[in-house]
């Protein structure tokens, strides 16, 4: 059966060939006139040009969908010295209709003015504007062909090394100068599941932190288990990646996920995210884009921080369980997207009987700025850290009796003991040289983390043995784990123009590396509440990682009708493992040695990752993709010599896309995600064990609405069939493992639908001013998930809306979570625990539950300054 | 616009599909649970070294029991069971007709061993072995009878107490208990055979004492000899049958 799968997945690859063949067959490919610049161009050496703050895209217009019209628009945009356009001047047509929707759109940008010897003068840029109707991936605004340069005039300025050029207030002084800018392209679509999820639909419903602005991707669920010290938990495509082993996370281009955690493999902690500035994510479901690296096993999300609207703010909220909450944003007018600062402080005493209570504040501050030769910066500051209590789990034949409540903690000591606390400071730099004359663009990067974490948790009660003392027994199974973490790493890529070998095929290539490095100190012991004394030792490792990635990439595009996207990504690991507790004498055994076993491993992860993409119809888009991606093995896992052993993951998919230009599209999607040895939560240590190849097969729908100016709705619904390939067998220590061969994976919902929808409308005027309403709502169904030991969970539904209205400075708003007050578990277990809940410990593996949150209301005031 | 109405309509077909196929996890093994009754088998008579022991009284806790589907099941190497009786129960271990001891929770599967205790049991979060709060006197068991030699007769009572050695471990650490269970509709018979427990018992030397009746009592050498009895000599037997029909 599992051999059929590639096949079939062929004969999906190979009807989505036809099907560009044959609209490549009947498409005709405009000719193109190949003009040169002139040489001898004079120069500005000492002009800084202009760069965007705020661009708008062109909006295609009505009349020319009915032809379905393609065509280029380029621009030049007279830009005076406070960065407004004082004047548009149509270099090359494209048509009426084109030329007015380039227009209108170019005449909102801003800029950050042209600058010489450090003074603000106009200038003068030019802007191409492509117009596509099918409009896959939203690149209004692209880099020009090859070919279609149009001549310049003699007296512009096309590079930084250009003459300067004078004010172009002074009719006496030189033209103003002419430099290219392209705003913000989007990076180019990786096959169907490729997701940019825009503000629109990030604020539709109100998310508790920046994590919960994941789960409006499809496929996505997240869930806060342990606190908000402990970094959430996500549910994606039928994957279970616990708190990030899965999915490759970055937060402004630095990577969250942090290598051999003790808590979990590529455990990230997303709290650092104030939701306020995300400006969107880009979630991309299976491995597809060469650039995914490690832990890219699911996907990979992408934050991209901005603030649009130029104005700082303070918000102030209060809610249910004397919840507070105060964020600042500091976004000055006249400053790009990218240039913020911003602040977020909570304290809670939590639901429940007082055991969720916690304390969380941080800082994301970035600052872009525009240097000479076409190259910008972005310099990101980011710190995070929180302190919190953790009810833990409740078991639910203790619930059913009635002898706790569903969202209390038990009552003994080391149940009372749980809390987590963590910290992470982040800096990273990102420089960027793109040269617009032919799409080339040079990147580099740079970053570095220091992150802590402590975290006592019990999920088993009272249960475990002490390795040390084996009398030792039943002192409470407090896991203390600590983890300080110092990651730096840095990247460069280089991206060429777009080169015509043959026409009309034209290449666009992309060569690039990252690289990583962590050490690690990492701990974990038993503790025995109150008094939290160690009563045995059960990890003390310090760990050396090293990840040196390196991609390629190429982009061949036939016509505007087809486009193969592919290439290869290697990574070369190497452990270092100094593993204090290693070679452990048996308390029954006579010494012979000390403890500690150091030891060095490494190894080298390498596949191909391919998108094949075409548009036969002006409204339909197809693709197929296949990509192979990994997950790093735990480095304290690893045995001296050994080729480390990474989790290889094969994905494949083909979909469709069906748009009706921005105001609807519909996207189907079939996939297949294969991952060689998959990991699941063992309570009893409190981190992830190895559980086996597993597979997934499913079904995505996607809808993205916009049937009226003032509302966005998004629906998604995915569908997976995730199995058990082949689990670890009984063996004398473990007789009855919970998995067996073909059952389905567990926690893992084969069904979750998810829905956004944002109103937003001008409704009434207080003293002549407007008032703008806002309200969405969002809601989330997770089907029968299926648990350890054959059981299963009840279905799960949730409601979040909120409503708010603003009027300029002043903004009030009243967010709601699980409006419907569903109880629910927000995750579940199966193992063995003994909380003293009744006469006889049960050593049956019972069901466990964190309870989801009741219902909260969140009231919040908004002071725009 | 057809393309579009076409396209709702397959997401609304698969979404059908799929919300069917999300009701149908399979389950590879399956949450059973059913009955336990504890059966006599020739309780009141056993015959050793010329002594007929007959009992008149054998009250018996029988309790938490624990079942494995490893060859040992002893709590340090099965830390978690397949299923369970979790629960104490006091029987009259004489009666023809079989007493319920509780319900069996656990798991379909293979059964190979199981750990138990008699009513006293010291788990992990105890510092010393603890009697179940409804021991008949406070004791594993009460056992009463005579032991007949020939024209010797020895009225007898023993109070016995069955405790574990260890703290987190069974009075019984691991015996033998073989099963393959598909379903609830099974019941488990745990077959006990009290007059045997006594059959390391020196009732000669007990007689030579004079002591009629004579009580064995805890810490006694006839004491520790039913203890012989009850966990090597004559041990609780395990077996499963087809439910009986309501």
């Amino acid at each position: 059966m599992k051999r059929a799968i590639p096949h079939t997945f062929g004969l999906a690859l190979g009807v989505t060939a036809a099907l560009l063949w044959q609209a490549e067959a009947l498409a005709q490919e405009p000719a193109h006139e190949h003009a040169r610049a002139p040489a001898g161009a004079p120069s500005n050496e000492d002009v800084t040009p202009p760069s965007v703050l705020t661009h708008v895209d062109a909006q295609y217009p009505p009349s020319a969908r009915q032809a379905r019209k393609h065509g280029d628009v380029v621009l030049a945009l007279t830009v005076d010295a406070d960065g407004h356009v004082s004047k548009v001047d149509v270099l090359e047509s494209g048509g009426a209709d084109l030329d007015e929707a380039a227009i209108v759109a170019a005449r909102q940008w801003t800029f950050v003015p042209a600058k010489r010897a450090g003074k603000p003068l106009a200038s003068r840029i030019r802007v191409p504007f492509h117009f596509a109707p099918p409009a896959p991936p939203p690149e209004l605004v692209a880099p020009p062909k090859p070919g279609t340069e149009p001549i310049l005039a003699p007296h512009v300025v096309t590079t930084p090394s250009a003459e300067p050029a004078g004010p172009a207030t002074d009719a006496a002084q030189p033209a103003p100068a002419e430099v290219r800018v392209t705003g913000r392209p989007n990076p180019p679509s990786r096959g169907q599941s490729d997701f940019r999820i825009p503000r629109t639909t990030l604020t539709a419903a109100p998310h508790g932190s920046g994590a919960d602005l994941l789960a409006t991707a499809p496929g996505v669920y997240i869930a806060h288990p342990e606190g908000e010290a402990i970094a959430q938990r996500i549910y994606l495509r039928g994957f279970d990646a616990e708190h990030g082993q899965d999915v490759e996370l970055h937060v402004a281009g630095i990577p969250m996920n942090q290598p051999s955690h003790i808590h979990g493999q590529g455990y990230a902690d997303l709290n650092l995210v104030i939701p306020e500035t995300v400006r969107s994510i880009r979630v991309i479901e299976g491995v597809y884009d060469p650039r995914q690296g490690d832990f890219a096993v699911a996907g990979s999300a992408d934050y991209d921080l901005g603030i649009e609207e130029r104005r700082s703010r303070v918000k102030l909220s209060y809610g249910s369980f004397d919840t507070k909450r105060m964020v600042a944003i500091w976004a000055p007018e006249g400053q790009p997207e990218e240039t913020f600062g911003a602040a977020n402080f909570r304290t809670t005493d939590g639901f429940g009987d007082g055991t969720r209570g916690g304390i969380s504040g941080g800082a994301v501050g970035q600052y872009r700025i525009g240097l000479p030769y076409d190259v910008s910066a972005i310099l990101h500051v980011g710190a995070y850290a929180a302190r919190s209590n953790i009810a833990g789990v409740v078991r639910r034949d203790d619930v059913a009796a009635g002898r706790i409540g569903l969202y209390d903690a038990y009552p003994g000591p080391s149940a009372r003991a749980q809390s987590a606390g963590t910290s992470r400071t982040q800096i990273g730099i990102t420089i960027d040289r793109r040269a617009n004359e032919d799409g080339s663009r040079t990147s580099a990067a740079m970053w570095f983390y220091l992150a802590s974490f402590r975290a006592r948790t019990n999920f088993t009660g009272y249960t475990q043995r002490s390795r040390v003392q084996p009398t030792w027994v039943g002192r409470g199974d407090l896991i203390e784990q600590s983890n300080d973490d110092l990651g730096l790493g840095g990247s460069l890529s280089y991206r060429s123009g777009h080169l015509v070998p043959i026409k009309p095929f034209t290449i666009q290539y992309e060569l690039g590396t990252d690289v990583r490095t962590n050490r690690v100190q990492q701990q974990q012991n038993l503790l025995q509440a109150p008094q939290n004394e160690t009563w045995d030792q059960r990890d003390d490792a310090d760990l050396r990682t090293t990840d040196v990635g390196v991609f390629g990439d190429v982009l061949v595009s036939g016509s505007k009708y087809v486009k193969l996207r592919g290439g290869a990504r290697a990574d070369l690991l190497f452990f270092d493992v100094d593993d204090k507790l290693g070679n452990f004498t048996p308390a029954f055994s006579q010494k012979t040695h000390l403890p500690g076993f150091r030891r060095t491993a490494s190894g080298i992860a390498a596949g191909p990752r391919a998108t094949l993409e075409g548009h036969p119809t002006s409204w339909l888009r197809l693709s197929t993709s296949y990509g192979e991606g990994y997950r790093s093995p735990q480095a304290r896992q690893l045995e001296e010599g050994e080729q480390a052993p990474f989790a290889k993951v094969r994905s494949y998919e083909a979909g469709a896309t069906v748009k009706q230009g921005d105001d609807i599209s519909l996207t189907a999607i079939a996939y297949e995600t294969d991952l060689s040895y998959d990991l699941a939560f063992d309570p009893s240590e409190g981190r992830l064990d190895r559980i086996g190849p597993t597979t997934r097969r499913g079904l995505v729908g996607y809808l993205l609405a916009a049937p009226a100016e003032w509302m966005n709705v998004s629906l998604s619904a995915t569908y997976v069939h995730a199995t058990l390939d082949s689990p670890p067998t009984p063996t004398p220590e473990n007789p009855s493992p919970a998995y067996v061969s073909g059952q389905s994976l567990p926690y893992v919902p084969p069904l979750l639908v998810r829905s956004d929808v944002a109103l937003t409308r001008n409704f009434g005027t207080v003293n002549d001013k407007a008032l703008t309403w806002k309200a969405g709502y969002g809601t989330t169904f997770l089907s029968s998930r299926p648990l350890p030991y054959g059981q299963k969970s009840p279905p799960v539904f949730l409601l979040d809306a909120t409503i708010g209205v603003r009027r300029d400075w002043l903004e009030l708003s009243l967010d709601a979570f699980n409006l419907l007050d569903a109880r629910y578990a927000d995750t579940e277990y199966a193992f063995v625990s003994n909380w003293q809940s009744g006469a006889v410990p049960s050593r049956v593996p019972a069901r466990h539950i964190t309870a989801g949150a009741p219902r909260a209301l969140l009231a919040s005031l908004t002071l725009y300054l | 616009m057809k393309h579009h109405v076409v396209l709702v309509r397959s997401f609304v077909v698969a979404g059908v599909l799929a919300l069917a196929l999300a009701g149908c996890i399979e389950a590879s093994q399956e949450v059973v649970t059913y009955d336990a009754v504890a059966v006599s088998r020739d309780a009141a008579k056993d015959t050793s070294n010329g002594w007929v022991v007959t009992l008149s009284r054998a009250d018996v806790a029988l309790g938490p029991f624990y079942f494995c589907a490893a060859a040992s099941g002893s709590s340090t190497l099965c830390a978690s069971s397949i299923a369970e009786v979790a629960g104490v129960s006091v029987v009259n271990a004489l009666a023809p007709a079989p007493s319920p001891i509780g319900r069996v929770h656990g798991f379909s599967g293979n059964v190979q061993s199981v750990s138990y205790d008699f009513g006293i049991s010291w788990f992990d979060t105890q510092t010393a072995a603890t009697p179940a709060p409804s021991l008949p006197g406070g004791h594993s068991m009460r056992l009463e009878g005579e032991a007949r030699k020939g024209t010797m007769l020895i009225p007898f009572t023993a109070d016995v107490d069955v405790v574990p050695q260890y703290q987190g471990q069974n009075a019984l650490s691991t015996a033998s208990a073989i099963a393959s269970i598909e379903s609830s509709a099974t019941r488990l018979e745990v077959v006990l055979h009290p007059a045997g427990w006594l059959r390391q018992v020196d009732f000669d030397a007990i007689a030579a004492t004079g002591k009629i009746p004579f009580a064995i009592t805890p810490g006694s050498v006839e004491h520790g000899a039913i203890l012989v009895g009850i966990k090597n000599l004559s041990p609780l037997e395990f077996r499963w049958t087809p439910a009986a029909a309501p």
